[in-house]
């Protein structure tokens, strides 16, 4: 039996919605017993006779919302928890900022908002889909973000918005930019002349800072969701946001990122690609591809890559694709982390907030390390003993909040990992922009440096590696973020491609770093 | 500085003196909800603005129209138009008619369910408490029965604040100076403003003063066994258990007068 | 199936939404000067997804 409480002070909420939120508590799985209560003293005492007066509902006040969650386990608790929490999330809106009477239904939303050309939807999965069906009714272009729809679904949502031609981005589309608009969790980059569609967020977050990094901006940029190549959807948004992105004037090179599909839905894309007579980059993270170009279609195998062939085609140049962005460097601190190794394995722990980067990371060390050697909770990972961990996988973010927004797993993590006498390099992620943590780098900082510490005092040294996904103009600042970083220690690379790469020279044979930055290590 | 000016089409008697004085509201509201907005003003009374239909607190004022966006901003009241309404409940003058009035209305074959919190062996405690107070006009006993009710049960009006407004609604109709002591006002009006919820205290505040709420007013107040009826089933519907617990209150009340003090 | 060459232009200069979910999605909307509207969404149907399910076909002509 675990009991959870949740406080939400100065919380001022109708009662139709207090006792629509007891009724999802108790509807919880594993649930025993809960409260949904002003914290008066009166009903302090209601809970200390149901046995839910924790020290948090102590403390409230008699304006602050209290709720309490008796369940089976810790993670039904929070579960449930975070059930009522979307559930005032949702509710209390941004009513609060306006005054004015806000709409309950997505239908009454589109008459008061004239002229609404979007929906973007964020409800959890069982009910998403019947709000992208009343959006597509409705003539709206629909952005899905919530996952866990079916497939069933989602087909039939892409064949009612093809009738209409109208945009359905996703299921699981976390980022996407139409007509300069960031959406979902997006950077702040310039509106220029590259187009793209992504079948991952996190991915086409790094691509789009790349580009801007360079110089280059976004025309526009489609999510097309990670099941809209599988033979099953049969590529339906991809290949109709690749005519939209080949007739729209201000788009001129043509960006798509995804995993290698089904080789039956490559070669349709591919074709539309060629089709289309614009130049074109595509990015496909997996097992097996090979890179290179053919006429105007370049084929790379990393995200970074992908982003250095747009910026080269752009620009009327071959390009190649580099393997560190500063080898001298690279060498330096190579040779410096290699030195201070310790006696164990020397094994590389990834720890990812972002799903798509921590698969191009390990798609990245898996050659360098060996085949099988890295394992973790991606598809496809092999045994050991090094680990990339997927810390926004589902399975464990059941009843927390997403990684992208909350750094407790991680810092528990990273602690784990530090204690482990085997661990060499740690190799994170940190993604900035509307909508991520205010200050991701800070989070696990402190985390890091203790980390380091541990492994000195026990004669042992511990690198950390990773890479910033932001722009200077990202609500976090990209320097900043970067400086926070550095001073804790962390070696920051231009890429999470070269995090990776960089991870694998300080923890793999030497032949690993000579390889990659020449000379002996 | 003028601002924009809301047209009022009701509020109360008492308010709209108050009003007349000084009629701007403050900048910002202290909560807003779909059908409602409050204000709290610099001396801490709270105001409540909604739309066109019955007061639904003795410190409520209906608009003309709610449409308007009650972001901050200057905003003054334009009372120019306004209905004065009586939200007072004052002693019966024929105490038998009265009573006979509140049965019928009070009287239905299946009462709302209330909220869950009054059912618990706390509340049932304190109800209790409260009827058996009544009953024997006993007002140390009735303070603190009420005392335990205040702040306790669900709702931003917590169910027992509901409950005791329906009570207070009775005795002020049928037990004439009782328990309207200063003693008992300052002593529930202290409580209030520590246990409960901010807009549950300005209920209670109004209540223990005889202000009530439009509906509750009109089923008080009623002439005849079909108003009487017809305000009950307008109050039942307000909240999601606020009107129920008020019913609640009243019935317990109402059946603890019919108890002669020994 | 309808054509989507012309989705850009048909999208127009300005995009208006709907949001229907997490609120901040909304914020930076808001924040950056975007119209855009919060759903005070509540799950239908008590909160049962099957039956929502149901409801929302039954919804549809």
């Amino acid at each position: 039996m675990t009991t959870r409480t949740t406080l939400r002070r100065s919380f001022y909420q109708d009662s139709v919605a207090l006792m629509g939120l007891a009724r999802e508590l108790r509807r919880g799985a594993g649930v025993r017993e809960t409260a949904a209560l002003m914290g008066t003293s009166a009903n302090q005492a209601l809970m200390a006779d149901a046995g839910l007066l924790t020290d948090e509902a102590r403390a409230a006040g008699p304006n602050d919302l209290v709720i309490v969650v008796r369940a089976d386990s810790a993670a039904e608790a929070e579960a449930a928890l975070a059930r009522a929490e979307f559930l005032l999330t949702a509710r209390r809106a941004r009513g609060e900022a306006s005054g004015r009477r806000l709409p309950r239904t997505l239908d009454s939303a589109v008459r008061q908002l004239e002229g609404a050309n979007l929906a973007l939807v964020s409800v959890p999965g069982a009910f998403a889909a019947a709000e992208a069906r009343k959006a597509l009714r409705r003539g709206l272009h629909v952005m899905l973000f919530s996952d866990n729809v079916a497939l069933e679904d989602e087909i039939a949502l892409k064949r009612q918005a093809a009738e209409r031609g109208l945009l359905l981005m996703g299921p699981d589309c976390g980022t996407a930019y139409l007509g300069g608009v960031p959406l979902g969790f997006a950077n702040a980059v310039p509106r220029g002349r590259i187009g793209l569609v992504a079948a991952s967020g996190t991915g086409l977050q790094q691509v789009v800072t790349l580009l801007a990094a360079a110089g280059e901006g976004v025309s526009q940029a489609v999510g097309v969701g990670g099941r809209d190549m599988s033979e099953a959807v049969g590529a339906a948004m991809t290949l109709a946001a690749l005519d939209a992105l080949g007739a729209d004037p201000a788009t001129e090179l043509i960006v798509v990122v995804g995993k290698p599909p089904a080789p039956a839905v490559r070669a349709m894309v591919e074709a539309r690609l060629r089709a289309l007579g614009k130049p074109a980059v595509v990015a496909m993270l997996g097992r097996g591809i090979a890179a290179g170009s053919s006429g105007a279609l370049t084929t790379v195998t990393t995200l970074e890559d992908a982003a250095a062939a747009a910026v080269a085609g752009r620009r009327g140049r071959a390009w190649e694709p580099h393997v560190f962005s500063d080898p001298a460097a690279a060498r330096q601190r190579v040779k410096e982390s290699r030195g201070a190794r310790g006696p164990g394995a020397a094994a590389v722990r990834g720890l990812f907030a972002g799903g798509t980067l921590a698969y191009e990371a390990l798609l990245v060390l898996e050659p360098l390390l060996g085949a099988g050697t890295v394992g973790g909770n991606l598809s496809g990972h092999g045994g050991g003993p090094h680990r990339v961990l997927d810390l926004g996988a589902d399975e464990l973010t059941v009843g927390r909040a997403h990684p992208m927004l909350d750094a407790t797993l991680r810092v528990e993590e990273i602690e784990r990992a530090a204690k482990e006498p085997d661990t060499t390099v740690l190799l994170v992620d940190v993604v900035l922009g509307h909508g991520a943590a205010p200050d991701p780098a800070g989070d696990i900082a402190p985390a890091l440096e203790a980390a380091r510490r541990h492994a000195r005092a026990h004669g042992r040294g511990l690198a950390v590696v990773g890479s910033v996904v932001g722009t200077a103009a990202d609500p976090q600042g990209l320097a900043a973020q970067t400086a926070r970083l550095e001073a804790a220690g962390v070696w920051v690379l231009p890429s999470n491609a070269q995090a990776a790469r960089a991870a694998a020279c300080i923890a793999g044979e030497p032949r690993v770093a000579e390889a990659l930055l020449g000379g002996s290590a | 500085m003028i601002g924009t000016r809301l047209r009022v089409r009701a509020l109360g008697a008492k308010l709209a003196a108050r009003l007349e004085t000084e009629p701007s509201l403050p900048d910002r509201p202290h909560s807003v909800f779909e059908h409602a907005v409050n204000f709290e003003a610099a001396d801490g009374a709270l105001l409540t603005l909604h739309g066109p239909g019955p007061l639904a607190a003795p410190f409520a004022i209906a608009l003309e129209s709610w449409n308007e966006d009650l972001r901050g901003g200057p905003r003054t009241l334009d009372l120019g138009g306004a209905a004065r309404v009586d939200l007072a409940i004052r002693p019966a003058r024929n105490g038998v008619t009265a009573r006979l009035l509140l049965a019928a209305g009070l009287a239905e074959p299946r009462p709302e369910p209330c909220a869950t919190g009054l059912g618990t062996p706390r509340a049932r405690d304190a109800r209790a408490a409260l009827s058996r107070a009544i009953g024997v006009r006993d007002a140390a006993d009735f303070i603190d029965a009420a005392c335990g009710l205040i702040g306790l049960g669900e709702g931003l009006t917590p169910a027992g604040d509901d409950y005791l407004v329906g009570t207070l609604a009775i005795l002020h109709r049928l037990a004439e100076g009782w328990p309207a002591s200063g003693a008992v006002v300052r002593a529930l009006t202290a409580r209030a403003v520590d246990a409960t919820t901010t807009v549950g205290a300005a209920f209670l505040r109004h209540a223990v003063a005889g202000q009530f709420s439009e509906p509750l007013r009109d089923l008080t107040m009623a002439k005849s066994p079909s108003a009487a009826r017809a305000a009950a089933a307008a109050l039942a519907r307000m909240g999601a258990t606020s009107g129920a617990d008020t019913l609640a209150g009243m019935r317990a009340a109402l059946a603890a007068l019919e108890t002669m003090p020994a | 199936m309808a054509d989507y060459r012309d989705l850009f232009t048909r999208l127009g200069p300005e995009l208006r939404v709907v949001n229907v979910g997490l609120e901040s999605f909304a914020e930076t909307l808001d924040g950056l000067g975007v119209p855009v509207l919060q759903v005070q969404w509540t799950p239908p149907a008590g909160g049962d997804p099957e039956r929502a399910r149901l409801l929302a076909l039954m919804e549809e002509d």
